[in-house]
């Protein structure tokens, strides 16, 4: 694949294109960033020379080129992990061009080979992306075809291989991925229907991959399909959107080898008008694990994506616990209301106040044993697995987020959020740690931002969690001061002052500061950081606790 | 406009061959076709496995699976290595990490993976050793219907009365062979009982504390990484190498469930040649 | 080998192209009803645009956001500039932007980017990135992080690109 993209790239550079263009008419941009952690020991939260083991450093950095000409495109990524950053995969370690494509396009087609991120609906049964903070990568290697034969209708094509950290693939390692996608918009497709009221756009799409069966002990599907459907209709100030996933048997580590179907269905309801925006969502999953090599059951190699529908908190302590989809099974609802009192009213005052109101829900769907007489278990390896009943929800909750926050302005210096949640999270489950109680929780936020003068300002924010189970209570406090536009100072401490093992109630203290211009960025921080979760794409990983110094470089040009 | 609608015809049918599918009706579980072919080599399965991996019960339910369907020719080894295999409060305050395991474990790059995770005759492929357990099958497969190149033979001799353990092993190349070659002998127990962390449900609840541990290593008789057997140019065909050991065993191990794993790898790139295994009792 | 070759073509060219200033790139993504959108399409008749990147879960987006709203009105009254802000929320939140635009009573345009396909043309790493675009197309500054008041500096920018002092 390689070596076709780097011929295409010469072939287009040297001879369709004059060399004088090439030079005069082409734009070059990209981005560099670097990550360098200094670790150093720190008994009080576990961290000794020995857990260290000699990685004194850690150095995730990556610098991306893309180059312009006319409707040629060509990029590529560098990326290196010498030695990758606590937390993050160790199998990340290394270095090299993961990420390399060139790209011609026209109104009429546009044909990329090399690496590319694409993703059909909402991704239930094809997403590839990247996200570099979280070391994700399942990007494809290999080939795509977008078409717009007319007005509203596009259509894709994609085949290839994906990224599986630095494996090269080869014969049979893991599975081709091969999908189409069409996307219909019927107001741009049909004359007079541009400024209807009504908008309606329907979509389908198919994704198949291949992987060899060598297993010894079960017949294996070689090519497994998946499809889905969906469509989006505006009416007014309404809009319902809903997508409908089916795959056939594919039995993998993920679901334990059974050979039952999945589905998977996400729709939302959604309201707004001026100052007010009310939505409601809903899914289920059911056996829906998607991935192009099935002996993987880590977080890599997946071919789909199931969003997990849940509100993502900014906050250090009520992002202290994220749900991660659970894609052998779950019922999912959530409901949102944003709401802007208006100014002058009695509770809106001068300049208005906000209002966020969410609850979301997510339980476990009802298995049944396939024969009656309960001699198959539930979910045994090479048998179809269960029954699922579409509609039942099990009375098992994985988690459940109620949370309501206000925001205030109260003059022209001081501006304020508060924010309350209640969390019931299924740690067991979540996060693998069997047999835990479920961790029942209260977090409350202050946040306040004062500004001294046009470009002076200072922000703190309070926030403490409180809870019987896992570590316990938590506090924290930050304080930050930054002149706009380019610098910032913040000192940070986290306590766990509740945590049921006494000799491990600490402070996980941070001091940092940085310097921006345009868009280059410095950032220096200093301390600890406490062991946490980070979930991507419905798994989630361990990050364990260090302690030293960060430096950030980022820039773009 | 006409060619266009031309197109789209011709990449919805390209696309509809695209997404073949293989719709398996039961049973989904193959039948043994009878005895494997009559061999000489063996392969050496590796579970990296700990007690409070709540992953491990599954993954090793499948290895033993394995071993009953390739009946002697599939040998099984448990590594208790890395955070999950760690004592902690009991009823997980066992240790069962070894020397040799822990070696091996960071070596090889396996709990830094995540477990359960396995190494299948420490084949390295795509620059990895590790082998998901999803893929234990798959990997046996394609290795063990290989011509053996070595043949060994394993003796032991036990005295009850003061547990010392005496073995002698032979090692004859049936085919020439390039490489140095190294020799390791572990002593592993089988059906050792003490808790484990499960989520299959099939197996038990949350915490098992009757868990009978298969196939776990306990120590190595001459180092982590062994012994020269031969070195690089003598395995000619026909050369003999013999060795002998004598090690007095453990009080803690029953020795009805001890035996003796040998296996002669490649010095260059670690990929075991032959395994032999040889219950003491 | 191959990568010295590509490394080098592009150094080659990066070098013979530091003085020349980027235009949009053109990629296809939504608007909040979910029509598709071109963002070939971004344009001010000839004045400036705004162009930020957002998402639900980043506070300082939009707190930025926030202040570029208040201020609005009165920059479009001296200067016509026009502001574009594109969420990078993925499938997981896509539906909740939308309803907190409106709630927010957010008056500018907003753009939904869910696989990251103009961020990733644009070169956007952090966010809140925002892009400075003149009325003929070129991008003539950037920045990345939002501090309180740093929508000041950039109405300046704006003000000089009009030629307004």
């Amino acid at each position: 694949m390689r070596k076709l993209m780097i011929s295409l790239l010469a072939l287009l550079l040297f001879s369709a294109v004059e060399a004088q263009d090439f030079i005069n008419n082409a734009t070059v941009n990209g981005s560099f960033q670097t990550d360098v952690q200094f670790y150093r020991p720190d008994a009080a939260i576990g961290i000794t020379d020995s857990t260290i083991a000699g990685r004194k450093v850690g150095i995730n950095g990556f610098g991306n080129i893309i180059y312009t000409l006319g409707k040629f495109k060509a990029g590529m990524r560098y990326e290196a992990f010498l030695g990758p950053m606590a937390g993050f995969d160790p199998r990340q370690e290394g270095n090299g061009f993961p990420y390399l494509w060139a790209s011609y396009s026209t109104d009429l087609v546009e044909v990329t080979v090399g690496n590319f991120y694409e993703q059909f609906g909402n991704g239930l049964i094809f997403r590839t992306y990247e996200e570099w903070t979280l070391g994700y990568d399942n990007s494809m290697n290999g080939m795509r075809v977008v078409l717009y034969p007319m007005k509203g209708l596009t259509l894709k094509g994609i085949y290839g291989t994906q990224r599986f950290f630095w494996q090269k693939y080869e014969r049979n390692s893991r599975g081709l991925v091969r999908g189409a996608d069409a996307d219909f918009n019927l107001n741009d497709a049909i004359t007079g229907w541009e400024s209807a009221g009504v908008r309606l756009s329907l979509g389908a799409s198919a994704v198949s991959k291949y992987q060899r069966d060598a297993d010894p002990i079960y017949n294996l599907p070689e090519n497994v399909g998946a499809f889905s459907g969906r469509f989006n209709l505006g009416a007014g100030n309404f809009n319902l959107m809903t997508e409908y996933a089916y795959k056939i048997n594919d039995p993998s580590s993920s679901n334990n080898f059974i050979y039952q179907e999945g589905q998977a269905i996400l729709s939302s309801l959604s309201y707004s008008q001026k100052g007010l925006g009310v939505v409601l969502q809903l899914k289920r999953v059911d056996n829906m694990s998607f991935k192009s090599d099935r002996a993987v059951s880590s977080n890599a190699l997946d071919i789909n994506f199931l969003p997990p529908i849940n509100r993502i908190h900014a906050y250090s302590l009520t992002a202290k616990y994220p749900y991660a989809t659970q894609p052998n099974g779950e019922m999912g609802l959530q409901f949102q209301v944003n709401y802007k009192i208006p100014k002058g009213s009695l509770l809106g005052g001068k300049y208005g106040t906000g209002l966020a109101l969410n609850y979301s829900q997510v339980n476990d769907i009802v298995r049944n044993a396939i024969v009656d007489d309960n001699s198959t278990l539930i979910g045994a390896a090479g048998t179809l697995g269960y029954t699922s009943d579409f509609f039942k929800v099990s009375k098992h909750i994985f988690f459940r987020d109620i949370n309501f926050e206000i925001e205030k302005r109260f003059n022209s210096k001081l501006k304020g959020t508060v924010q309350y949640m209640n969390l019931l999270y299924d740690i067991a489950t979540i996060e693998g740690h069997t047999g835990d109680p479920a961790v029942e929780a209260h977090v409350g936020v202050a946040d306040f931002t004062y500004r001294l003068t046009s470009r002076n300002a200072l922000r703190v924010e309070a926030q403490a969690l409180w809870t019987k189970q896992d570590e316990g209570d938590w506090a924290a406090l930050m304080a930050e001061y930054t002149i706009a536009p380019k610098w910032f100072l913040a000192v940070a401490d986290q306590y766990n002052y509740g945590n049921p093992d006494t000799e491990m109630r600490n402070h996980y203290y941070t001091v940092s500061g940085g310097y921006t211009r345009e868009s280059t960025r410095l950032a220096l921080t200093f301390g600890r950081q406490s062991e946490g979760v980070v979930c991507v794409g419905g798994v989630c990983r361990q990050v364990p606790a260090s302690s030293g110094l960060t430096l950030t470089i980022s820039t773009n040009f | 406009m006409k060619n266009s609608y031309k197109n789209l015809i011709i990449i919805v049918l390209v696309g509809l061959g695209f997404v073949a599918c293989d719709k398996i009706e039961p049973p989904y579980k193959q039948g043994t076709d009878g005895p494997v072919a009559e061999q000489t080599r063996k392969v050496l399965l590796e579970d990296y496995t700990g007690h409070t991996c709540v992953n491990c019960p599954t993954a090793a339910k499948k290895a033993v699976e394995l071993v009953n369907l390739y009946q002697g020719k599939l040998i099984l080894m448990a590594i208790h290595a890395g955070y999950f295999a760690e004592p902690k409060t009991a009823p997980f305050d066992a240790d069962y990490r070894t020397e040799a395991g822990n070696a091996w474990d960071t070596f090889f790059g396996m709990s830094a993976a995540g477990n359960p995770i396995g190494m299948v005759n420490r084949q390295k492929s795509q620059g990895v050793y590790t082998v998901e357990n999803g893929d234990w099958g798959s990997s046996v497969a394609a290795v063990i219907e290989d011509k053996a190149s070595i043949q060994l033979e394993v003796v032991t001799d036990y005295n009850t009365a003061n547990r010392s353990l005496k073995v002698d092993l032979k090692a004859k190349i049936t085919q020439a062979l390039d490489p140095a070659l190294k020799v390791i002998a572990c002593v592993v127990e089988d059906s050792i009982v003490s808790a484990q962390r499960n989520n299959d449900a099939s197996l038990g609840g949350a915490t098992i504390p009757d868990y009978v541990h298969r196939h776990m290593l306990r120590e190595s008789l001459n180092g982590s990484w062994g012994e020269d057997l031969a070195m690089a140019g003598q395995s000619t065909t026909g050369a003999e190498f013999t060795k002998s050991y004598t090690n007095s065993l453990s009080s803690v191990y029953n020795i009805e469930h001890v035996s003796i794993i040998v296996f002669v790898y490649n010095a260059d790139t670690y990929e075991i040649l032959q395994v032999e295994e040889k219950h003491i009792q | 080998m191959k990568k010295l070759f590509l490394l080098l073509l592009v150094g080659f060219i990066g070098l013979q192209l530091t003085a020349q200033e980027s235009t949009l790139p053109k990629v296809m993504i939504k608007t909040l009803d979910g029509q598709s959108f071109s963002t070939s399409d971004i344009s001010n008749d000839g004045k400036p645009v705004i162009l930020s990147f957002w998402a639900l879960w980043c506070k300082p987006c939009q707190k930025e956001l926030d202040a570029f709203n208040e201020l609005y009105a009165e920059w479009q009254n001296e200067t016509g500039v026009k502001i574009y802000a594109v969420s990078i929320d993925d499938s997981r939140s896509t539906a909740r932007v939308a309803p907190l635009v409106k709630g927010k009573s957010w008056e500018f345009e907003v753009l939904l980017d869910p696989n990251g396909d103009f961020k990733r043309a644009m070169n956007v790493n952090m966010i809140p990135h925002t892009f400075l675009i003149d009325g003929s197309g070129k991008i003539v500054s950037q920045h990345t992080a939002y501090f309180d008041g740093a929508e000041h500096e950039l109405y300046e920018k704006v003000k000089k690109l009009v030629g307004k002092k």
